[in-house]
């Protein structure tokens, strides 16, 4: 339990920071990348995959 | 690094972009969450959760339903087990056609459809296979979920490096922690696989299971493939049932127990138990290596070139057409081989013989469709 809430703490870390690389990001294609990456890391810091 | 205000489009369309994807590939994974209906024939006389037997499941995703169907004289009993590896379709299918089927007149059956209901709720990374099946019934059109081998790493995590077998020491790779066939005879308390194996064996000890069967499929290049596999203690039945079904015109090999590969259903039913294990295995193209296009359409007619091609030179162990091994075939073979060892169980114990019936004949099935014998959705399509 203690360790799924690391995982998902770290997971977390990971998107706040690919969000904010989508904030600052000038170019679409880059804030794009940003998108598919963030797309998986929200699917496991939900626990749905 | 600062915030460019003069882009708030792309940002927008970005994060609009996430929204969308999060939420269209999440209503697809959560899907795969939820149990279908079963109709179960008025045969059954009751059901309970195996978190009866062992309550470290309760309110976990290995909790699952036992069907039981006693007839009204006594006799002995029987326990069938599917989705052990819920992507072995027809290891699944078998056990729900004979819920929605199945009467008893001496003795008791239990059925386990989803043993391991947790690997139902997702499948294998890679391997392009499909969420659901589709039969079309009288009532229309019915969805079985096409699962994993593996327990889901939402439920149980991290896996290790090496799986070190509890009962054997056995090594082997960290991914089988996962694989309920390796994970018997269980401990009630230990990882939420292990929980399932354990509630599993204690309901075989508790209610005196003579018989237990276990439905596998595997792929056609696969050495232990159209078998019966019997260890020390159901070698005799399975014998006879052998021979019947081979004079029937049905060829099943009658394969060992391997004494020194523990975590398998039919070792540690065997040295754990009082029960005559019985493994069962069909031919699925849909997990061959050979395969060619992968669908569910791969998985219920089981056509497939690539293995026609493949059993032209001889590489697979099982014979391979074009008409190839749909999903009727492989169930028809389960239902014909419970039915030839129950026979044979009944021969050898006429005092507790189990009396049971009501699935259809396998030419009739493998004529008529599955979808002709399962009972028709009562209540519009199942969800998918």
């Amino acid at each position: 339990m203690i360790l799924t809430l690391i995982y998902q703490a770290i997971v977390l870390l990971f998107c706040v920071v690919l969000v904010w690389e989508v904030f600052t990001e000038k170019k679409f294609a880059r804030q794009l990348t940003a998108v598919v990456v963030l797309v998986p890391m929200l699917l496991r810091l939900l626990m749905i995959k | 690094m600062s915030i460019d205000r003069h882009r708030p489009l792309s940002i927008g369309i970005s994060l609009l972009i996430t929204a969308v994807l999060v939420v269209l590939s999440a209503r697809s994974f959560q899907v795969q969450h939820r149990d279908e209906v079963l109709y179960p024939s008025d045969g059954l006389t009751r059901a309970f959760p195996l978190s009866e037997v062992n309550p470290h499941l309760a309110g976990t995703a290995g909790d699952t339903e036992v069907y039981v169907y006693e007839g009204s004289a006594p006799g002995g009993s029987v326990l069938v087990l599917g989705g052990t590896h819920p992507s072995e379709i027809a290891g699944y299918m078998a056990p729900v056609l004979m819920i929605e089927t199945l009467h008893v007149e001496a003795g008791r059956v239990f059925i386990i459809p989803r043993a391991n209901a947790s690997a139902a709720t997702h499948n294998e990374p890679q391997e392009a296979h499909p969420q659901h099946i589709v039969i079309e019934t009288a009532g229309g059109s019915r969805s079985f979920r096409f699962g994993a081998r593996f327990t889901n790493p939402v439920h149980q995590w991290p896996d290790p490096e090496v799986y070190v077998q509890p009962i054997s020491g056995t090594t082997l790779a960290g991914v089988e922690i996962r694989n309920l066939n390796r994970a018997f005879p269980g401990i009630a308390d230990g990882n939420l696989t292990e929980r399932v194996a354990w509630a599993i064996t204690e309901l075989i000890r508790r209610e005196s299971i003579d018989v237990s069967f276990d439905i596998h499929e595997s792929s056609p290049e696969y050495p232990v493939i159209n078998a019966i596999v019997a260890s020390e203690v159901s070698q005799e039945i399975a014998s006879f049932a052998t021979i019947s079904l081979q004079l029937d015109g049905w060829e099943f090999s009658l394969e060992p127990s391997p004494p020194n590969f523990h975590g398998l259903s039919h070792r540690e039913w065997t040295d754990h138990t009082d029960t005559q294990p019985i493994l069962l295995e069909t031919a699925n193209p849909a997990m061959g290596r050979l395969r060619g296009p992968t669908n569910a359409e791969l998985a219920v007619l089981g056509q497939d070139d690539q293995y026609v091609k493949a059993a032209a030179i001889g590489a697979i162990n099982v014979p391979f057409d074009e008409e190839g091994i749909s999903i009727e075939r492989r169930i028809a073979r389960d239902l014909v081989a419970i039915g030839a060892i129950v026979e044979a169980f009944n021969m050898l114990n006429p005092e507790r013989a189990i009396l049971m019936g009501g699935w259809p004949e396998p030419a009739a099935l493998m004529e008529d469709g599955l979808g002709r014998y399962l009972a028709p959705a009562r209540d519009g399509t199942s969800p998918r």
